[in-house]
């Protein structure tokens, strides 16, 4: 499976995002937020991470009768390309970390 | 709800109905994710960004998988089949041919010369024959519809001749 990433401001903006909680669960909607990226960038993103099998996906555990929700983070490998392809365009050193969100 | 909400809910909706079993976990998670979009107009705007990812992330996997196909063209004109349809086809036009001759010639009155005791015979008997002709054509017709169509639509268009000429000639 190739790993080379697009590396448009929009890409880098969500694998940031992600990098800075690499462990944890996040939502669609807390990193189209956290990026301001719309549904319409954002989802052809995951998507394309998805396929790379840089992203792995789950859905949430079903809680107070309200429909799971699908949630995303790097995989290892995901995590590596990542910081190879930030770390590569100057951008991973020097990165202040941020709150984690969602879950 | 509002009716933007609620457009953009149904037009998830319809688009994770459509969706393919790849998109389909794609347009549910967005859809699910229109809970918690906040304001009617950010909800009705990730709908349809959300479509427009569904449609992207779709397309191409949609026309690969139909380009993958054989097209019915080439089903259609494999060597196999073009002979099959050749030698039925003929058929068909021979029996057609063969019951136009005999119209024709009972049209010419060529009867009356071949076969005077069938032109003196009473006419339930001659219709007797022509139920008896239009039988074995409908009969041959529906033996071989399921695997010959060509065949059964030359021998039905034989009896169509055959009737079209009593009703009118007889």
């Amino acid at each position: 499976m190739a790993t080379r990433l697009r590396s448009s401001a929009q890409t880098i903006q969500v694998l940031e995002t992600f990098l800075e909680a690499p462990k944890q669960w996040q939502y669609g909607y807390d990193i189209s937020r956290t990026t301001a990226l719309k549904s319409g960038t954002l989802y052809p993103i995951l998507m394309r991470l998805a396929d790379r099998e840089l992203l792995e996906t789950r859905w949430e555990d079903a809680e107070s009768g309200r429909p799971p929700r699908h949630m995303y983070r790097l995989t290892a490998q995901g995590v590596r390309v990542a910081r190879e392809h930030l770390s590569s365009r100057g951008l991973l050193a020097g990165r202040t970390p941020r709150a984690a969100f969602g879950r | 709800m509002t009716a933007r909400r609620q457009l953009a809910q149904r037009l998830l909706t319809a688009l994770q109905s459509q969706a393919s079993s790849e998109s389909d976990s794609w347009a549910t998670a967005m859809l699910r994710e229109l809970d918690y979009v906040e304001g009617n107009w950010s909800a009705l705007w990730w709908a349809l960004g959300g479509a427009a990812a569904l449609i992207r992330h779709g397309a191409p996997r949609y026309l690969r998988a139909r380009l993958a196909q054989p097209s019915r063209l080439a089903h259609a004109m494999s060597i196999k089949r073009v002979g099959t349809t050749t030698v039925g086809v003929a058929f068909g036009a021979f029996m057609a041919a063969g019951m136009m001759a005999i119209c024709l010639a009972t049209l010419v009155r060529l009867p009356h010369m071949s076969w005077p005791e069938l032109v003196r015979s009473s006419a339930l008997e001659r219709v007797l024959v022509i139920v008896g002709l239009e039988t074995i054509c409908t009969v041959v017709a529906a033996a071989v519809w399921r695997h010959r169509r060509s065949v059964a639509t030359g021998a039905l268009v034989a009896g169509t001749t055959l009737f079209l000429h009593v009703v009118t000639y007889g």
